[in-house]
């Protein structure tokens, strides 16, 4: 334990404490209150005013504590005053001067202590305000301030207690002097009268006549009950009387008002001989208004306490306003008065707008008014007042003839009279921050009444600014509480699970719907693992970003439901949390397939007929069932082209529906597209040949695209036949190859009329046909081009309308190609024993849109190594130790040593640590998790980079920027811009392997940025269709509502493949 | 080349049949069920069954699976013949040993011609 030392000056510290008198007085209720107070505001067991005596600590209160005082050796408060910040000791167990006190270590077991100094006016540290609980606590900043001003009533309430004090011993003083008084009263100086025994003035003589009320020779002569007021005259009449039967001096006090002023009189009536009196008249006035004058600062004390306890104890309401006028009003003995904060408006005028006013009502219209409007502060705007005058000057302004003051324009009508005005501002610093305006002290203003404004200026001042932060803080606590109720409404009554994760995975909070779907109550989830109900996660360590999409979540009884999971991180703090939706996708998949059905069972139900239908007139129209009248053979005819056109549209409007429905898959692969393009001119000559029409191929440039066959076959069937049909008999159809940027594009021209200008437009449009008529005269459906154009699209290329030079039509659609030798297909190599693994394996790498070669044994491993080049191995290693053999082979031999290898383990075990040796791009444990294998896939075609790709997003939608952050993979660096500007920044700062672009940006169009990307690749992802043109001079243009979000990620994904290729060739 | 029709609807098993003989100079049996059909297929062993997939009952499917399950019949090759012709429908028939899917509605003239080129690719010359 460190005892305390003595505070410098010392002795004169001890000298002013004693100077209060309050040492071992009895308990005081002003001092009991504070002490509770105290405790109250920081909310513990004990609360005590210590002060520090020679040897001792002396509680003046005490709440909470029965020992009246302690050894100064062993006291905290004396710590306290040896410094000028508060003490506090959050733990005294962890403070090595207080951890063996006694106190501490026996009752009172003080495990906190705060002590607030109590500094007299002249600065001396006479001991404290302190709060001790029994454990260890934190004090926050409000407690603190509030204690701080605890600790300020303190000493204002020793301050007022020693000027009464002072008062009462001027008291005593002044009746132990009485008897002397009296006998030297007939010689004091002052007015002196001599009454005859019936009461009349014979005789006065006085210092200073003007004193009196009328001119000697009035009252001369004549009773004094005609000259004084009535009750006056009247007591005079008793005193008289009285002083004669006890012949003794008796002292009458009245007051008389003079010339407008009331002053106090004493005055001392004697029995003369003869029946006559003598009276001693003296203005106590003076010393009247020195007592009243302390009663008002004692008054004034109390109701500052009584505000600022208000306002500590959060009633910042206009009450304390208003009851710090009271005592305002009464301080300057003024009638009316107001208090207010001052203010500016838009133009910069400043205006007042009141916390408290008198209520000057003068008729029932200002009556109602003032009702109404006084709650919330009235506003006066006129600069043209008395008032005003002092929010434009900024200082005191006194008018005591205000209906001839120049300044003043005036009161309205019928409000009562201003015989004097005193306006005074008040200040925080240098900013005006409200003024008190008072008015009609009898008398008027002058420089005292400032004086007496004096305490009040800096606590009013104070207070305004308080109540100002206050309203400010509860107005945006209100805001935050109204829109966290909002939130939480959201989130209580979602259908679906938000659950809230910690650092370690583990539940944290729960909405209802989580109890609801997970099957138990939010008590027993709150604190589980989540992956208790993923079981994709078990067994794994938890982390951001494991679980995305479409899983299975397994209810608490065991049974499971597919969901899909949105992941959400969640910086609070320090922390990072993590927000779960889960959304039941039960439904949504049932209705998938049920919508699946339907199609195909539509489809059979509609063709069925049709087949009948169709077949029998074809055996009619083909002469099976021999020949037929020419009428009949031209009719038969019309009804078999019109069920040929009816299966078609069934056929378009299926495919229509399940593209809109994103149900159409793609097999996407590399094709050649020379050879795509000789069998649709193969597969389309009968028809072309049955309009008179030639089809004709020029390739310059053969090259692969990466595309579906089927439908690009379909496409091309749609956009031959259309040439076709718009054909002149006789015409020629050109199909061209050519190279276009990255891609290949594919131009089909023919001689007919063109498209007219004005429909071009809407070409792509689900039916709509340039001339209604032609819908009949040349069987389309009109969904023909709508469906090619989600086609190519879905392919990742653009299809357009160009006129032909010769007046016919050019229809072009561009696919993205790829050079030999540079863009291709990953090649992966699938090494299992199991045929459903590798099935498995397989489906899942043709959805990330890479050629799967399984092989079982390792021989065929090698041979196909040899042959070809792999990008990437998935090595099986329970298929036996073959497999590892060949994995020690792959990293020993220098040309396969890069290939990355991905392992796939049964269960991941202690000793197979070992397999670090191998550089695996990542283990994976059965059974597999897709997931996981598209994380590990997409990982290991860029782990050859030097550093993560980064992506420069420039978009405003800031929803479809976070749904970008969840759709590519994690370790791709995401950069936003939101507007053109920025992204500009973005660019000069730092260089990007790819940039996804909206169109249509705040300051312009997307387009402008194109300029400046040099050979970064381009993908323009945005709601509008990117015109042919502009198509042309990026990677890729994608509308974003008809883009799916595993498309884009495909597309992306692929790009930043292929950029790496170009750099660091596999 | 003796071929057996499988069909529930009576008027395609006819305009099939037409078109089988008609145009095809095959000879045509048919069957109105999947049960009818094996029984069809275990008397007249036909060279080639075109099978209808949606039928009450056995559908297609399942009468392919009870072929393959019996020896004598496992050989015989079989096409279907419908309207349930999305890919991932035809990649089923194929995997269940379909060596080929003709899509209705067919055109009479032309079914023969689409066997051929199926058959074709197997290696027979119908």
């Amino acid at each position: 334990m460190v005892p305390p030392k003595l505070p410098p000056q010392e002795a004169a510290r001890l000298e002013r404490l004693r100077s209060y008198a309050i040492l071992d007085t009895p308990p005081e209720e002003a001092f009991d209150d504070l002490v509770h107070l105290a405790a109250h505001v920081a909310q513990t067991p004990i609360a005590l005013i210590s002060l520090i005596d020679s040897e001792r600590q002396w509680f003046k209160a005490r709440y909470g504590l029965a020992a009246p005082e302690t050894p100064r050796s062993v006291s905290f408060c004396a710590h306290a005053i040896l410094q000028e910040e508060a003490l506090i000791i959050e733990d005294t167990h962890l403070d090595a001067r207080f951890v063996d006190n006694p106190l501490v270590t026996a009752n009172p077991w003080i495990r906190f202590y705060a002590g607030f100094q109590l500094r007299s006016p002249d600065g001396y540290k006479l001991g404290t305000l302190c709060v001790i609980d029994r454990q260890p606590r934190r004090l926050d900043a409000a407690s603190r301030e509030a204690l701080l001003r605890l600790a300020r009533q303190v000493i204002a309430q020793l301050e007022l207690r020693r000027n009464a004090q002072e008062l009462r011993d001027a008291q005593e003083d002044r009746a132990a002097q009485s008897a002397t008084r009296q006998a030297v009263l007939a010689a004091l100086p002052g007015l002196f009268f001599r009454l005859s025994s019936s009461g009349v003035f014979l005789e006065y003589h006085g210092r200073d006549s003007d004193d009196l009320l009328v001119p000697p020779a009035v009252f001369l002569g004549r009773s004094f009950s005609e000259i004084l007021p009535e009750d006056v005259a009247k007591r005079f009449q008793q005193a008289i009387r009285q002083a004669h039967r006890e012949q003794q001096v008796q002292i009458l006090g009245y007051e008389l008002e003079l010339q407008g002023v009331v002053r106090t009189y004493e005055a001392r009536v004697a029995p003369a001989p003869q029946g006559e009196t003598m009276v001693l008249i003296h203005d106590e006035s003076p010393r009247a208004e020195a007592e009243q004058r302390l009663r008002a600062l004692s008054e004034l004390q109390s109701a500052m306490v009584r505000i600022q306890e208000d306002f500590i104890l959060n009633d910042a309401s206009r009450q304390v306003f208003n009851r710090l006028l009271d005592a305002i009003l009464k301080q300057t003995e003024s009638r009316f008065g107001f208090l207010g904060e001052t203010l500016e408006d838009e133009a910069g005028q400043p205006y007042l707008r009141t916390f408290a006013i008198s209520d000057i009502a003068w008729d029932q219209a200002s009556a109602d008014f003032y009702r109404e409007h006084v709650g919330a502060g009235l506003e006066f705007r006129s600069l043209k007042t008395l008032f005003g005058e002092v929010l434009t000057t900024r200082v005191a302004v006194i008018s005591n003839d205000p209906a001839r003051d120049p300044r003043s324009r005036g009161v309205p009508e019928g409000h009562p009279r201003l015989t004097a005005f005193l306006g005074l501002p008040l200040f925080r610093g240098k900013r005006m921050v409200g003024m008190i305006g008072l008015a009609n002290r009898p008398g008027g203003y002058d420089a005292s009444a400032l004086a007496r404004l004096e305490p009040f200026k800096a606590m009013t001042a104070n207070l305004i600014e308080a109540h100002r932060a206050v309203t400010a803080r509860l107005r945006s606590e209100q805001a935050l509480q109204e829109s966290e109720a909002r939130i939480r409404a959201v989130v209580d009554t979602a259908t679906d699970a938000i659950l809230t994760l910690d650092e370690t995975g583990r539940i944290e909070r729960v909405n209802p719907a989580t109890a609801r779907s997970l099957g138990s109550d939010a008590s027993e989830l709150v604190g589980s693992p989540i992956g208790r109900f993923v079981p994709a996660l078990e067994g794994r360590a938890w982390a951001l970003g494991r679980v995305r999409g479409e899983v299975w979540v397994r209810r608490a009884d065991g049974s499971e439901f597919p969901a899909e999971i949105t992941e959400s991180p969640l910086g609070l703090g320090e922390r990072t949390l993590t927000t779960w939706i889960i959304r039941d996708i039960t439904e949504r998949l049932k209705i998938a397939r049920l919508q699946s059905e339907f199609i195909s069972t539509v489809s059979h139900e509609l063709r069925t007929p049709l087949t009948s239908i169709r077949g029998s007139l074809g055996l009619l129209a083909g002469g099976v069932l021999g020949a037929l009248p020419s009428a009949a053979q031209e009719m038969i005819g019309i009804a078999l082209n019109n069920s040929d056109r009816l299966v078609r549209l069934i056929n378009d409007i299926l495919d229509m529906e399940k593209i809109e429905a994103g149900r159409m898959d793609f097999n996407m692969e590399t094709l050649e597209l020379e050879d795509v393009l000789v069998q649709a001119l193969e597969a389309n000559a009968a028809y072309a040949s049955a309009h008179g029409v030639r089809l004709l191929l020029e390739t310059s440039t053969p090259g692969a695209v990466w595309a579906d066959a089927d439908r690009l076959a379909q496409v091309l069937a749609n956009l031959l036949s259309n040439a076709v049909k718009f054909s002149p008999e006789g015409g020629v159809v050109t199909v061209r190859l050519r190279s276009d940027g990255d891609g290949l594009r594919v131009e089909v021209e023919d001689q007919g009329p063109g498209v007219p200008e004005e429909f071009r437009e809407r070409l792509f449009e689900r039916f709509s046909q340039a001339d209604a008529s032609d819908t009949r005269s040349k069987g389309g459906t009109g969904l023909g081009l709508s469906i090619s154009r989600a086609l190519v699209e879905h392919m990742q290329g653009q299809i357009g309308y160009a006129p032909a030079p010769g007046g016919g039509s050019i229809f072009f659609f561009t696919l993205p190609g790829q050079r030999p030798g540079l863009l291709h297909a990953p090649i992966v190599m699938l090494c299992s024993t199991s045929p459903a693994l590798a099935g498995a394996l397989g489906e899942a790498l043709r959805h990330l849109s890479c050629q799967a070669y399984p092989v079982s044994r390792t021989e065929e491993a090698r041979e196909l190594l040899s042959a070809r080049r792999c990008d990437l191995l998935l090595l099986d290693l329970t298929s036996g130790e073959a497999c590892l053999a060949l994995l020690e082979e792959l990293r020993r031999t220098p040309q396969w040593a890069s290939i990355p290898v991905i392992a796939i383990a049964g269960q991941l075990l202690e000793e197979d640590t070992h397999l670090g040796a191998f550089s695996l791009v990542d283990i994976l444990e059965l059974p597999l998790n897709e997931d996981r294998l598209v994380q590990a896939v997409t990982a290991a075609f860029l782990t050859s980079r030097s550093r993560s790709p980064r992506v420069l997003h420039v978009e405003d939608d800031l929803d479809l920027g976070r749904m970008m952050r969840r759709l590519l993979p994690p370790s791709w660096e995401l950069i936003q811009a939101g507007s053109l500007q920025e992204a500009f920044r973005q660019m000069e700062r730092s260089t990007f392997e790819l940039i996804l672009l909206d169109l249509s940006l705040p300051d312009g169009d997307g387009e402008l940025l194109l300029d400046r990307v040099g050979d970064t690749p381009v993908v323009i992802f945005s709601a509008k269709d990117a015109s042919p043109a502009l198509a042309r001079r990026v990677h890729a243009a994608l509308v974003k509502t008809r883009t799916s979000a595993e498309d884009l990620r495909g597309l992306l994904v692929r790009i930043l493949r292929r950029s790496e290729d170009r750099t660091a060739p596999l | 080349m003796r071929v057996l029709l499988v069909d529930d609807e009576q008027d395609i098993r006819r305009i099939g049949q037409l078109s089988l003989e008609g145009v095809g100079g095959w000879q045509a049996s048919l069957a109105s069920s999947g049960q009818e059909a094996i029984e069809a297929a275990r008397q007249r062993r036909p060279d080639l069954i075109l099978l209808d997939m949606m039928m009450p009952g056995m559908d297609g499917m399942a009468t392919l699976a009870r072929l393959r399950a019996e020896p004598d019949l496992a050989s015989i090759p079989v096409v279907f013949v419908t309207a349930k012709v999305q890919r991932a429908e035809v990649e089923r028939y194929l995997q269940a040993g379909a060596v080929g899917v003709i899509r209705k509605p067919f055109d009479p003239m032309n079914l023969p011609g689409e066997i051929r080129t199926i058959l074709a690719k197997l290696g027979i010359t119908a």
